[in-house]
């Protein structure tokens, strides 16, 4: 169980969220709509504990544990996933090393065995295999000269890749073409029979209506103000 | 023998050579390139010293590609210098120089490309691109062109900056820490000078920054 309470986040000290409150329990996808500019991104990245986004007062707590003050990194190898907007390009950084190392990073915290080069290569492209992924993602730079819609889809890479326990995914379907909307929902469906939850914010009914989803959550200037649980 | 061990060598017509300079001499390394000859040099300079490179496109289609990195910390101080003489027609030079400095460091980065009359139809580009990873660390760079003639194609870019914030917050949410993150951005960030290393020479000067990188300290904030 995934808990937000009361929770009011500032970007550069100014109040963009106050006293937002939901809950997404295991294995439950839960979406988040709201017009432009009403604090669902910023609530993303304060979830995934990013410094861009203060938390002022509230609380985050997973499965009894509080996580409020836990850096980004901590988050991420206990199974927390964030699928950026507007991921960031990192010139000359392998995307194959890259995913490699976070994906390690995630398993020995979990105790897993961590991936040597080799398996972890045919372990990508099995998994690009099954969904469609094109290798150009992963023979550049990490997001580096991708199209808005390859941003989007290297980002499911990862999430496939990471296993989350929790995704949270930034608006996934913008500007994603129609073979894209249906790798979306591949992946998506894939992972909750995995067992991942989800907190999905999207302004399209076209996902909506191809995903089993339990409950809605409405923002608007930086306030809850509906769910329809 | 190295470029470095002599001060001047000629590439000759329509030969393809490609150099690795790994040590600064402190004098000008002159390379005259003749018609239809590629030049490949690849510059790895760690700490302090000064590095004068002269490269002269004499023949009709000549090129050369330049690309550096110089790492520096503590107090080091060190310097690249780097002309292209365009002296025939369709010649072309590529200059991509990347630093990294830290802590009290300074890197000190000149490059000048220079058309003639004689060098019509050529085509310069000069990119510098820079990373400071502490707030007294310094990187001075200085591109320039001179053109005798109007028909070339010319462009230049230099970027000076710390290490994306953004970025590490990314690896972060995939549970890497910023000092991971850090080395693995400052690895890609040199990888985008190995394009004009020799094949053979690779793994180890791909091995001598990766421990430069390790062993450095880096301020992350």
């Amino acid at each position: 169980m995934f808990t937000v309470n009361n929770l009011s986040v500032a970007v550069n000290d100014v109040p963009i969220l106050k006293d937002v409150s939901l809950t997404i329990p295991a294995n439950e996808t839960h979406i988040l709509i709201g017009p432009n500019g009403a604090g669902k991104s910023t609530l993303s990245l304060a979830l995934a504990g990013s410094p861009a986004a203060t938390i002022t007062s509230g609380t985050i707590v997973w499965d009894n544990e509080d996580i409020t003050k836990l850096p980004p990194e901590l988050r991420a190898r206990l199974g927390l996933f964030l699928s950026f907007q507007h991921p960031p390009e990192i010139p000359g950084v392998s995307t194959i090393e890259f995913l490699r190392t976070a994906v390690n990073e995630v398993r020995i915290a979990q105790k897993k065995t961590p991936f040597d080069p080799l398996p972890f290569l045919e372990h990508v492209r099995a998994v690009s295999s099954r969904f469609g992924f094109s290798e150009m993602l992963t023979m550049r730079g990490v997001n580096e000269g991708l199209s808005g819609g390859e941003k989007k889809r290297s980002e499911l890479l990862q999430l496939l890749l990471l296993e989350p326990r929790l995704a949270i995914l930034d608006e996934p379907d913008s500007g994603l073409d129609a073979a894209g909307l249906e790798t979306l929902v591949n992946v998506i469906t894939a992972a909750q029979k995995n067992g991942t939850a989800f907190l999905i914010i999207t302004h399209y009914d076209a996902l909506l209506k191809r995903l089993d989803t339990h409950g809605t959550y409405a923002i608007a200037n930086g306030v809850v103000v509906k769910n329809s649980l | 023998m190295s470029i470095s061990e002599q001060a001047s060598r000629s590439v000759l017509a329509n030969d393809v050579v490609r150099e690795l300079i790994t040590a600064p001499t402190d004098k000008t390394t002159s390379i005259t390139v003749a018609a239809n000859a590629h030049y490949y040099v690849s510059i790895l300079l760690i700490g302090s010293g000064v590095q004068t490179l002269a490269i002269t496109l004499a023949g009709e289609n000549a090129s050369a590609t330049i690309a550096a990195l110089l790492l520096s910390k503590n107090d080091e101080q060190a310097e690249l210098v780097v002309t292209v003489m365009h002296q025939a027609p369709n010649t072309v030079s590529r200059l991509t120089v990347h630093s990294v400095a830290n802590n009290n460091s300074s890197i000190a980065v000149n490059g000048l490309a220079t058309i003639t009359e004689a060098g019509s139809g050529s085509d310069a580009d000069i990119q510098f691109r820079s990373l400071l990873l502490s707030p007294s660390a310094r990187v001075k760079v200085k591109p320039e062109f001179t053109l005798a003639v109007d028909d070339v194609a010319c462009k230049h870019g230099a970027a000076t900056g710390p290490l994306d914030q953004a970025a590490i917050t990314y690896c972060a949410t995939r549970g890497i820490d910023a000092l991971a993150a850090t080395r693995l951005m400052l690895s890609g960030f040199a990888t985008l000078c190995y394009s004009a290393a020799p094949a053979d020479k690779l793994v180890a000067m791909k091995r001598r920054v990766n421990e430069w990188v390790t062993q450095n300290y880096v301020h992350t904030t």
